[in-house]
């Protein structure tokens, strides 16, 4: 809103501005054409003034001075000849309504009207500007948002657990636990509270992906053949789960069926009855897989995680962030821990950890990265740089 | 003089003006251009003579041939599909001069079949290739693209 | 929302531009008033409007809004911030916008000084400048909008080429732009001359100081560009033939023909098709030039940009406008009567001399840049045309002209007296010789021929001053009456002599950088010392090193004389991290007034502490450049002379009043 207001006042000011004649009444600012020739007759006068300074200091002969002066007296006559000849053919004084009509309809209708067709068509009016220091610190609050939240949350947790191991067979307290225990990062704990919660209470389609996913957390953003099982009860159970159909999606992109996986979150990402964070994230790992397909058929690597997925993903809520970004940073975690001569993907990993917030794992990285590339100063010092632009103090990490 | 006659004075020094400009460019367009050549070009022309004057040799820097001579001159080798030349250049070589790199060498052939380059040319763009470099290796079917840039990031710009 | 503002701002400045051009056109069409009077608001909307776009593309290059794909291709979050701000023109969109810019700038600067401009011949200039202003306009929104985003924003960006991360391309592209642009308003002049049909001594009188605007500016902007390949490029060349620098070159031989001819058409009404057709032609090769960097066809240092969709657009672009003005021309110039008639010998000869010399050369260096295009296009034979070529022609036809130089300004017009002027000069001939001869012989021991060209720089030099030491008349009127009068000369007079003098200062640091010049490649280790051209030069140190956005290994060489230092360089070796590009920078020592000492550094030879070191001694080159500083002043110079400024009639109206009442006609003046 604020965006259009201010380019209408753009472009009222513009407007403004450029028919500012008509704007003082047509009288005054009109010019005609007898004093169009006086302009001439201007020049003509300054040359005789000219001539008779040169011929006063005697840089010009007064034969010279007097050849030049008749020929500029015959200058001035023909302006005159030609003001007598165009004096029935003046300018109309007389405003026409036709030329006050045209004006209007450019000031008031062409120029507005075309600027906004244009506009509308090529620009991005809702996208705001991004400069990198706003986003960077936008990103640290978010951090500092999901640290508090986080401790919050554990004081929760330190008391239902309190409760708990005085009644161990409380389902519903497991069940409430476990999506907490997994925003929390504790994977191993949560599994155990799902399984908890599953034995007591029963199946239901919400705890079995839940399940699943802290199984594929657990192994690294790999869907294992058990989580996979579970997803596919989860959606017997019902096929309209979330959670379930992104990660039976995510199986299929593992195993190189990127077809199944492709129509699977086409489908999620349009169903406006899911849950919109994994709709999104369907929409965003469905442009992962357009891009990287080819890549990822070659090497058989899960889709690669970019910043834009993390950035994508902070839009969602904490237990589903959790899950896909820890899956997918531990997934590049292990393989740069296997194929440690991949810049690109340290940089990735170091992006992740300083987006997610986790210093040890920010650490953990830098110094692999470092040990990785000791003897090549340049990608040492590319990495460095890269660092840096994201505001960490690399010497802290590299003494 | 007559007006005829200044008119005439004034045409005849503009055509005397022009011819002989006519004259220096015509001169100068077929004995201070370079011709373009490539190893192979170089190699097997039949008329030695096609080697004589100012020459552009272009190809790519045959990996492990430069060498620097005591007197700070380099020596190095430029290759296309088919075959090599050696260079004998005495200078700075250009910043992005590299092994496996397409460079532009200008200069003579030697009658020992070496070139001796006073200029050697190498863009200032990691993924550029010579137009004329890229364009004689795609006739030879030797065009690898831009695949094999260093920092394919930026191959799009 | 600043980025988008300046987008749409963008847009705004097409559709302003847009009836910048259709509205006064139906003014003129029929003849109504109020239209003619709004082109010059127009005009100024059209500029605060694509102003304000180029401001929010700079705040987004100063904010790294790497939203932008603009800003992401071309800069850093940790370059220095002048080089954020320059990188706003080092890329092809940024300087296109920059391009629009500086056309809009000079039609507002008519709309604002051209209070002595007839309504009618104003608001053509306008409409036509307008009409550029739309080709390019939409060449930008069509082909290379600056205001691409890119969503989601990538968190670093690709950094600008760091060849053009210098303090030289700071200023070098918006004062060549300024000049190159400039030549727009000559152009729309030339062609609203020809719509109005009204080409005449006052309409050169009017043209006359914008043409010398952008005269100035390209002038310096040649130069700027010239000492920047100087220094940035480590090759130790001052000019190359290259073909992005030819076709900086051309408009401005062209440009100096038109400050030549407009003289001629303002004083005797002569000449008048050919001004127009320079006038035209001026315009036509700063589209060229821009047509043949942008489109990408040459093989060139400087090329940054190839597109072939680009370059086809600014071929239409180019075609429409030239060709459109010349059929126009065409049409009109049967129609012209001419002025004033003359000898050949006279101020007016030697002016057609000088264009005919300056169109001349003009013809050899496009033939040279263009006729390798054409080659390959015919036969496929790749060819390059380089400095032998631009040499063997371009030095030939310049001669005649510097030697014709100082003539000039000592002829009268219509009729000269050579063999007065002649005389004028012969003192100055003497001097040139032996000081010419001194240099030769006594200093440099450098064969006979050079002698010449030292002569003939000389004698431009001193030649320049003849005419204000004439009019001074120190011999007929003593010292300080001589003096006053001295004083007393219109400013243009001293703008001239400046300019030729400067021209020939220019020509002496050619010539004596070209005769004197001296090379050497070496290995040096740190440690060594050397002796070239009778100095000294000790190799201190070699140490790497870390700037804001690269690294470096910088040598520390003492350049010695005797026992006596004169300086330290430091030439560096940078790698930039960003785009990991080694770039070259030279080591340079001014010694004496105008001479240099210039180093760079090469390659460590394998296998050895060495390290190759080039070096050269440069005799006399910074004149090259203090030569065009004395051609910019003296154009500056001239704008100041009150002569070019003629106020509008303000009074005429009201004089026209009294004199209707009255009912007779005004008293002859």
């Amino acid at each position: 809103m604020v965006f259009w207001l201010t380019v209408l006042a753009l472009t009222a000011a513009a407007i403004v501005i450029g028919f500012r004649p008509m704007l003082r009444g047509t009288g005054s600012a009109a010019p005609d054409r007898v004093e169009d020739h006086e302009h001439d007759i201007a020049v003509y006068r300054h040359q005789l003034e000219e001539l008779a300074g040169e011929e006063a200091r005697g840089s010009i002969s007064p034969v010279e001075a007097a050849q030049a002066r008749n020929e500029i007296s015959r200058r001035i006559l023909a302006v005159e000849d030609r003001l007598t000849a165009a004096g029935a053919t003046g300018f109309s004084t007389v405003p026409r309504r036709s030329g006050a009509a045209t004006l209007a309809l450019f000031a008031l209708v062409f120029i507005p009207g075309l600027t906004l067709i244009i506009y509308t068509g090529i620009g991005s009016p809702a996208y705001e500007a991004q400069p990198l220091a706003m986003r960077l610190e936008a990103m640290r609050d978010a951090a500092a948002a999901r640290n508090q939240t986080q401790d919050q949350l554990r004081d929760l947790v330190v008391r239902a657990e309190d409760h708990l191991r005085d009644n161990p067979d409380d389902g519903r307290g497991w069940d409430v636990l476990a999506p907490v225990y997994f925003r929390l990062g504790e994977v191993g704990k949560s599994e155990t509270a799902y399984r908890n919660a599953i034995r007591l209470l029963g199946e239901t389609p919400q705890r079995l992906s839940g399940l699943g996913e802290t199984m594929v957390t657990a192994a690294g953003g790999i869907v294992t053949a058990d989580a996979s099982a579970l997803f596919d009860r989860a959606l017997d159970a019902n096929p309209a789960d979330a959670r379930a159909r992104f990660f039976a999606g995510l199986a299929d992109v593992q195993i190189g069926q990127y077809e199944d996986a492709r129509s699977a979150w086409t489908v999620l990402a349009a169903d406006e009855g899911a849950d919109m964070a994994w709709r999104a994230v369907a929409q965003q790992s469905l442009a992962r897989l357009d891009e990287t397909a080819p890549a990822v058929e070659n090497s058989g690597r899960p889709p690669v995680l970019d910043e834009a997925t993390i950035e994508q993903m902070q839009d969602m809520s904490a237990v589903e962030r959790g899950s896909v970004i820890e899956g997918m940073v531990a997934s590049l975690d292990e393989r740069l821990r296997d194929q440690p001569n991949d810049l690109e993907g340290w940089k990735r990993l170091i992006r992740a950890r300083i987006v997610l917030d986790q210093d040890d794992g920010l650490r953990d990285a830098l110094e692999r990265a470092r040990s990785a590339y000791e003897d090549r100063p340049d990608e040492l010092e590319s990495l460095r740089a890269f660092a840096q632009g994201l505001g960490v103090n690399v010497e802290e990490y590299w003494p | 003089m007559t007006r005829k006659q200044k008119r005439f004075a004034v045409i005849f020094s503009a055509l005397a003006v022009l011819g002989g400009a006519v004259a220096l460019v015509l001169t100068g367009l077929s004995e201070q251009v370079t011709f373009f050549r490539t190893p192979t070009d170089i190699v097997s022309t039949a008329n030695a003579s096609e080697n004589d004057g100012r020459l552009r040799l272009g190809g790519l820097v045959v990996m492990g041939s430069v060498e620097t001579l005591d007197d700070a001159a380099v020596r190095f080798a430029i290759e296309d599909a088919n075959h090599a030349v050696t260079v004998r250049y005495a200078g700075i070589l250009p910043d992005l001069f590299r092994e496996g790199q397409g460079i532009v060498a200008e200069g003579t052939m030697q009658p020992d079949g070496t070139f001796r380059a006073d200029t050697v040319l190498a863009k200032h763009d990691e993924t550029y290739m010579p137009r004329e470099v890229a364009d004689a290796l795609k006739e030879q079917g030797a065009w690898k693209g831009e695949a094999s840039a260093e920092t394919p990031a930026s191959s799009d710009y | 929302m600043i980025v988008e503002l300046g987008h749409y701002a963008l847009v705004l400045g097409l559709a302003l531009s847009l009836a910048q051009m259709v509205v006064p056109m139906i003014g003129l069409r029929t003849n109504d008033a109020r239209m003619l009077a709004v082109a010059p608001s127009l005009t100024v909307a059209t500029f605060l409007v694509i102003a304000v776009s180029f401001a929010a593309l700079t705040w987004a290059y100063v904010t790294s809004d790497f939203s932008v794909r603009n800003v992401w291709a071309n800069s850093f979050s940790d370059k220095p911030m002048i080089f954020k701000i320059t990188g706003v023109w080092g890329n092809h969109e940024g300087s296109m916008l920059l391009w629009i810019l500086t056309l809009a700038l000079f039609g507002a600067l008519v709309a604002f000084f051209g209070g002595n401009l007839p309504s009618r011949l104003k608001a053509a200039v306008l409409s036509v400048q307008g009409s550029v202003t739309v080709a390019f306009a939409l060449f930008i929104l069509l082909t290379s909008n600056p205001f691409e985003r890119l969503s989601p924003p990538p968190l670093e960006g690709r950094d600008l080429n760091p060849i053009l991360q210098d303090i030289g391309l700071a200023i070098h592209p918006p004062l060549l732009y300024l000049g190159y642009v400039g030549f727009s308003i000559c152009f729309s002049f030339a062609v609203a001359a020809l719509i109005e049909g009204r080409i005449d001594a006052a309409w050169a009188r009017w043209v006359r100081p914008w043409t010398l605007v952008s005269w100035v500016f390209l002038t310096a902007g040649i130069s700027m560009g010239s000492y920047w390949a100087y220094y940035e490029l480590g090759w130790g060349g001052w000019w190359f033939w290259d073909p992005v620098e030819n076709a900086s070159f051309m408009p401005w031989l062209i440009g100096t023909a038109l400050l030549h001819s407009a003289l001629v058409m303002e004083k005797r009404e002569a000449m008048k098709v050919w001004t127009i057709l320079l006038a035209i032609l001026a315009f036509s090769f700063s589209l060229l030039g821009t047509f043949l960097v942008r489109s990408g066809v040459l093989t060139s240092v400087h090329s940054f940009a190839t597109d072939p969709e680009r370059g086809l657009f600014i071929l239409m672009i180019l075609v429409f406008f030239i060709g459109g003005s010349l059929i126009l021309f065409a049409l009109r110039a049967g129609t012209l009567r001419n002025g004033g008639m003359f000898h050949p010998v006279s101020r007016e000869g030697a002016l057609v001399l000088n264009n005919l010399f300056l169109t001349t050369a003009t013809a050899t260096v496009l033939v040279g840049t263009l006729y390798p295009l054409l080659v390959e296009a015919v036969s496929g034979e790749k060819i390059s045309v380089g400095a032998p070529y631009f040499n063997y022609t371009f030095i030939p036809l310049m001669i005649p002209l510097l030697m014709a130089v100082p003539f000039g300004p000592l002829l009268a017009w219509k009729r000269g007296n050579l063999a007065a002027a002649a005389e004028r000069l012969w003192l100055t001939a003497a001097i040139s010789l032996v000081a010419a001869l001194a240099i030769a012989w006594l200093v440099y021991d450098a064969p006979i021929l050079s002698a010449f060209a030292y002569a003939l720089a000389f004698w431009l030099i001193i030649g320049s001053f003849a005419d204000v030491w004439q009019k001074a008349g120190f011999a007929k009127n003593g010292w300080s009456k001589g003096w006053a009068r001295l004083k007393g000369l219109p400013r243009a007079n001293w703008g001239t002599a400046l300019a030729h003098a400067g021209l020939g200062i220019t020509t002496l640091g050619i010539v004596g950088v070209t005769t004197l010049e001296d090379e050497t490649v070496l290995r040096m280790t740190p440690g060594d010392t050397t002796s070239f051209a009778g100095y000294d030069v000790a190799f201190n140190s070699l140490t790497p090193g870390k700037g804001p956005n690269f690294t470096y290994d910088k040598g520390i060489f003492t350049i010695s004389r005797d026992g006596r230092v004169i300086g330290t360089v430091e030439p560096e070796k940078r790698v930039y991290v960003a785009s990991r590009m080694p770039t070259t920078e030279a080591g340079i020592q001014t010694v004496g007034l105008f001479s240099q000492y210039y180093l760079a550094l090469g390659d460590a030879v394998e296998g050895s502490e060495d390290i190759v070191v080039r070096i050269w001694w440069k005799p006399w080159v910074t004149l090259i450049w203090y030569g065009t500083v004395v051609m910019v002043a003296a154009g500056l110079i001239s704008l100041s002379d009150r002569r070019l400024r003629i106020g509008a009639p303000v009074a005429a109206r009201r004089r026209r009043e009294a004199a209707l009442a009255a009912a007779k006609p005004e008293p002859a003046e």
